[in-house]
């Protein structure tokens, strides 16, 4: 019996492909993702041929809706990839997070402390805090700047081209974390008064999979948490720290996302800052692997730069293809320059604005907003669990062919036509129940 | 007109000289970065890009040798401008008048090539013989078209020594003589079709032009020519303390070089007139609370510069050897009000708003009654 620990990047789509690839190879037969277990019921529907990401698990109390909490997923979640493997291998997959159940029990009675805790000055060291705040929330970025990386992704990028073998590339995550967390572990701490408890319950999972007899289990958790999991203390100890939570009723669904949600802090902590970047790197990653190897640094480049010179196009504004094969070649100078084997998002984003900006720093804001960032919104198949006003609305919004986007759009209604007339109806009501989907 | 082939002239000691080229007065920079320099170089470049970043932007050397930098601002634009000359593409250096494109430009190519005297200077006479060639006439009418009788220009002997030629005031010269360098930057070649031949550039040949956005006058670049170069935007200084940090460091340099008997001027007076620039300039004080209204100039880094050593030369010669206010005061008025008319009222109002309610400047307030 044997269980391995993945330690990844939350929304990093290089970890995700690392990862895919440990499963293949792997061949578990139970996976445990960190997520909330309260979600377990709606977990299926991630298979589901309409479900479309970015999505997001929405946990909340039925008595007190307003109290609610988000696990987004996109395409490039390594979460939402180990789910994926395991739905479509037909192989059990929990989520082995604190329930929310307990959380929300918690939160309400420390709601009143809380107040006194926040007031308390933090500690002596200046830059402590701020870099145990990072180290906490991406620890795999804390490691990628100090090896001289700007963008997390191309340093796991360099790394995964160094060696072949994907587990090992865990294996050494692991030890760096241990490491890691021994240095600023205490400090980072007060960030998460629950992470005790979390780990506890992580780790009480695991144990309860050991039990049940699968023979390979594979744990896909943030790397932060990864030593945590490895080195276990006994299982008393963790008992004792479980027993007796207060409980509280919650319900679980999924709703649809945005990218540019998804830029905000979520349920881990810090956001992700350049989905739209992320998902060109993953999608790359896929067709690099479907032509069996190959040059995919480069044709990362050359394939963004591209879709930059369309943007721009678009807009009326000159890229010829002449500019695309200069700015491309001035972004790998810049990274050979920066001594880094390959051009992360920085060195694109100046190569852009030297020549294909002519170096007016105002193209680049749209560049950032529709292809750094993305306009994408995700959709939830029907079967999904929701109110019954959130089905009708769903109802109206397909008869009266209105369909949501991620983007503002100019609608002109002209209300002699009866279809019209309805769409502005139903805008205005609407905007009654102060949802100003209209304005 | 055409450039005649330089021949030394009467020989100056370098001490003779009002200012010495950057390869001259850095010469033991340049050696020191040649030295310590394990990196490879790209073709008949004298230092690493790396080395000439570290160059550009200061920095300290394994042996613990001080680069002093040279330009102060985003790390990263130079970076750029660097890339850019390694992948032999040209670099059109931009902005507003007074920061530091000249200066950059030079250095750039006195760290790559060694050499910053290949200087086209672009003015609205500029003809094309400045950017190809001109003629011998004396000879071309005694012995017929022959390359003897030719005369070269710097663009010509950048491209066959392999250096770097410089192109000041891009946008100054007229656009038909602009489009000569269109064949010169995609080709690398500059065709001579009286003689039936062609120069063909040698590795390590680039251009550095250097435009601004600011003049009368200016005829914008043609869109064939602006997509043959990477543009680099060069910004009016970021913060108070780097405009400072700049204006106290040329002042020193200079004040050096000028020979000027006086003690280097206290940090807050830089201060002071750098605040006056950068107020004016935004048009609201540092605080954001009043809005004020800016003169039609740009007051750019250089020009405080140049207040400041006006202000030590007056205070050497005619004052009491430390700067004052009264010293400073009538290059300031000089820099600032341009337009006797516009600028006249903004100065005015700038002084009984905000430099006559500000502490510990009064003495200002009474320096310019005094002038006015």
């Amino acid at each position: 019996m044997s269980v391995h620990i993945f330690g990844i990047r939350h929304h990093g789509p290089g970890s995700a492909r690392s990862l895919c690839q440990a499963l293949t190879q792997l061949q578990p037969d139970i996976v445990l993702v960190e997520g909330p277990p309260d979600a377990e019921s709606v977990l299926p529907l991630l298979v589901h041929a309409e479900m479309r990401p970015p999505v997001a698990l929405l946990v909340y109390t039925p008595d007190n809706p307003q109290q609610a909490v988000y696990y987004p997923f996109a395409v490039f979640s390594p979460e939402w990839q180990a789910i994926h493997y395991g739905l479509t291998h037909q192989i059990p997959v929990r989520f082995m997070d604190l329930p929310q159940t307990h959380r929300f029990a918690i939160a309400a009675t420390d709601s009143k402390e809380d107040e006194a805790e926040a007031i308390a000055t933090p500690g002596p060291s200046e830059s402590g805090p701020t870099e145990a705040i990072s180290a906490y929330h991406d620890p795999l970025r804390l490691l990628a700047e100090a090896a001289g990386y700007s963008d997390g992704e191309r340093w796991w990028e360099h790394l995964v081209e160094q060696r072949q073998d994907s587990t090992e590339l865990f294996a050494a995550v692991l030890a760096a974390m241990t490491v890691l967390r021994a240095e600023v572990g205490q400090a980072a701490a007060r960030f998460d008064p629950l992470e005790g408890l979390r780990e506890a319950y992580m780790r009480k999972t695991m144990r309860e999979a050991e039990k049940q007899g699968f023979q390979k289990i594979a744990v896909v958790c943030g790397a932060w948490h990864a030593p945590a999991l490895a080195t276990r203390p006994p299982a008393k100890e963790d008992a004792a720290l479980l027993k007796g939570l207060a409980k509280q009723k919650v319900e679980a669904t999924w709703v649809p996302w945005t990218y540019g949600r998804l830029t905000m802090s979520s349920g881990y902590g810090a956001g992700v800052e350049s989905p739209g970047w992320y998902q060109h790197l993953w999608e790359q990653g896929k067709r690099s692997e479907r032509a069996g190897g190959g040059d995919a640094t480069t044709h990362c480049s050359i394939r963004w730069m591209t879709q930059v010179a369309r943007l721009l196009r678009k807009q009326d504004l000159d890229a010829s293809s002449a500019s695309v094969i200069e700015a491309v070649r001035l972004a790998e100078t810049l990274a050979a320059l920066r001594d880094r084997p390959l051009p992360g998002l920085s060195e694109l984003n100046e190569a852009t604005q030297t020549v294909l900006c002519f170096g007016d720093a105002l193209p680049m804001q749209l560049i950032h907003q529709q292809l750094i960032v993305g306009e994408r919104l995700g959709r939830v198949p029907p079967e999904t669990p929701m109110i019954p006003l959130q089905q009708d609305l769903q109802r109206q919004q397909k008869r009266l062919r209105l369909k949501p986007e991620a983007t503002e759009t100019l609608l002109n209604l002209d209300l002699r036509k009866p279809l019209d007339l309805e769409r502005s109806h139903l805008l205005h009501r609407l905007m009654l129940l102060y949802v100003p989907w209209g304005r | 007109m055409a450039t005649t082939k330089t021949k030394s002239a009467t020989p100056q000691s370098p001490s003779q000289l009002l200012r010495e080229h950057a390869e001259h007065q850095f010469a033991q920079e340049l050696d020191e970065l040649a030295k310590a320099d394990t990196r490879q170089r790209p073709p008949n470049w004298k230092l690493s890009p790396w080395a000439v970043s570290v160059y550009l932007l200061g920095g300290t050397l394994e042996n613990g040798f001080e680069v002093t930098p040279k330009y102060i601002g985003n790390r990263r634009l130079m970076e750029v401008a660097i890339a850019t000359l390694a992948t032999d593409r040209a670099l059109l250096l931009y902005g507003v008048p007074g920061t530091a494109k000249s200066w950059v430009s030079e250095h750039l190519a006195a760290a790559i090539a060694g050499d910053s005297t290949l200087l086209i200077q672009g003015t609205a006479g500029t003809s094309e013989e400045a950017i190809r060639y001109g003629w011998n006439y004396a000879r071309l009418l005694a012995e017929g078209p022959s390359m003897e009788a030719l005369v070269d220009s710097p663009m010509m002997r950048a491209m066959t020594a392999g250096k770097i030629a410089r192109v000041e005031e891009l946008t100054r010269i007229p656009s038909d003589v602009q489009d000569t360098l269109i064949t010169v930057l995609s080709e690398k070649t500059l065709p001579i079709p009286e003689l039936n031949t062609e120069v063909q550039a040698n590795k390590g040949f680039n251009v550095i032009a250097t435009a601004n956005n600011r003049d009368r006058g200016v005829n914008e670049l043609s869109s064939a020519l602006k997509r043959r170069f990477n543009t680099v935007i060069l910004p009016v200084p970021g913060s108070i303390e780097e405009e400072v940090r700049i204006v106290q460091q040329r002042v020193e340099s200079l004040g050096r070089a000028l020979e000027l008997p006086v003690e280097v001027p206290a940090l807050e007076e830089i201060q002071r007139v750098v605040t006056i620039f950068r107020e004016l300039r935004d048009g609201v004080t540092i605080d954001g609370k009043t809005k004020l209204k800016s003169p039609t100039g740009t007051l750019s880094p250089a020009e405080a510069i140049s207040v400041v050593n006006s202000g030590m030369s007056l205070s050497a010669h005619f004052g009491d050897g430390s700067l004052t206010a009264s010293d400073l005061i009538s290059g300031l008025v000089g820099a600032v009000v341009k337009d006797p008319v516009q600028d006249q009222v903004v100065w005015k109002e700038y002084l009984e708003t905000v430099v006559k309610e500000r502490d510990g400047w009064k003495d200002l307030y009474r320096a310019s009654r005094a002038i006015l």
